[in-house]
């Protein structure tokens, strides 16, 4: 009766420390697997016709193939939503950058959800002959003081345009 | 006599109104106020729209439908302001008016939506805190019931060992 009740009692200890030992596991494991938080980034990108950071225009003749399209894309890991917007501006490449102070030819805004990606595409026409630089530049809003702040993020193309 | 007099300063105020020039200033700003004040009037309240959403977002609210609406607002200022280039005004006009309307709504919902997740998160911390005070409790019941146990085991055995000890066992 009393060995009977000890092996109760033995049992009812070794059920506590084995569960005490899962728990202890299962937060352990928890913990692993939970990714490090990561910081937070805004992206902008730009891409060919084919979405494919490879075959940029480069030499463009008039009349021919000035017209042309690209995708523009934008990345919000801001750890928010982003009021963001993408300036396209046009030089002869000389000029400064990051960001450029000439007016921007092209605006396109939009807000963002956390994690959202956003793309378009781009149709552009140049229609004078010479060197010409594609800058691309994301601005983010600031609620704080309502205006839109310079990201760093920009990009550009280079473009020689010739005569037929 | 004194409502009477009320009732006749009313009517004279309304119809003078009907007839002042400058009431058609409130009724219709679109023939008085320029374009361009309509869509930065727009983009204000849009920007005030969104600035409501950052906060509602910051209060944990779930602010997917939120952001539809304002990308829909902004895309309304984007055609007033091409309308507005090809010299459209007055459809300019409507779809500034048809921002602005959104970006208030986006206003309203944004209010709701914060209200519900401070709701949320009263209710989580007081769940959370209910859990808690349970888990503490049956944390302090089971080390004392535990070291009870442990300790009847513990004579248990000596007693047995002091059985197996004794002479002609």
């Amino acid at each position: 009766m009393n060995s009977n009740k000890m092996g109760d009692e033995e049992k009812t200890i070794t059920v506590a420390v084995l569960s005490a030992i899962i728990i202890l596991a299962g937060l352990l494991v928890y913990m692993a697997l939970t990714p490090a938080r990561q910081k937070p980034f805004a992206s902008l990108e730009v891409l060919d016709s084919e979405k494919k950071a490879e075959n940029y225009p480069q030499l463009l003749v008039l009349g021919e193939n000035n017209t042309f399209l690209l995708w523009v894309g934008v990345g919000n890991f801001m750890g928010r939503i982003e009021y963001s917007s993408v300036l396209v501006k046009v030089d002869d490449g000389t000029g400064q950058v990051n960001p450029s102070p000439i007016d921007p030819v092209y605006r396109f805004e939009k807000v963002l959800l956390n994690k959202e990606t956003w793309e378009f595409p781009i149709t552009i026409s140049i229609n004078q002959t010479g060197q010409h630089r594609m800058i691309f530049e994301l601005w983010l809003f600031n609620e704080l003081e309502n205006v839109f702040s310079y990201s760093k993020k920009w990009c550009s193309i280079r473009l020689d345009v010739i005569e037929s | 006599m004194k409502t009477r007099l009320w009732l006749t300063l009313a009517v004279v105020t309304f119809l003078f109104m009907l007839v002042n020039p400058c009431t058609n200033l409130r009724v219709q700003p679109s023939l008085e106020t320029p374009i361009n004040e309509g869509i930065e009037e727009a983009r204000a309240k849009f920007q005030e729209a969104y600035n409501a959403t950052v906060e509602a977002e910051r209060a944990g609210a779930k602010v997917s439908k939120a952001v539809e609406k304002l990308n829909n607002a902004l895309d309304y200022i984007f055609q007033a302001e091409n309308r507005s280039a090809h010299g459209d005004t007055e459809q300019a006009f409507v779809l500034t008016q048809t921002s602005i309307q959104l970006s208030e709504e986006n206003l309203v919902l944004t209010q709701e939506l914060k209200q519900q997740a401070e709701i949320l998160r009263y209710t989580r911390l007081i769940v959370y805190g209910v859990i808690s005070v349970v888990l503490l409790i049956f944390g302090v019941c089971a080390f004392f019931i535990g070291r009870r146990m442990w300790k009847r085991h513990r004579q248990n055995k000596f007693m047995e060992m002091r059985v197996k000890g004794a002479p002609g066992s």
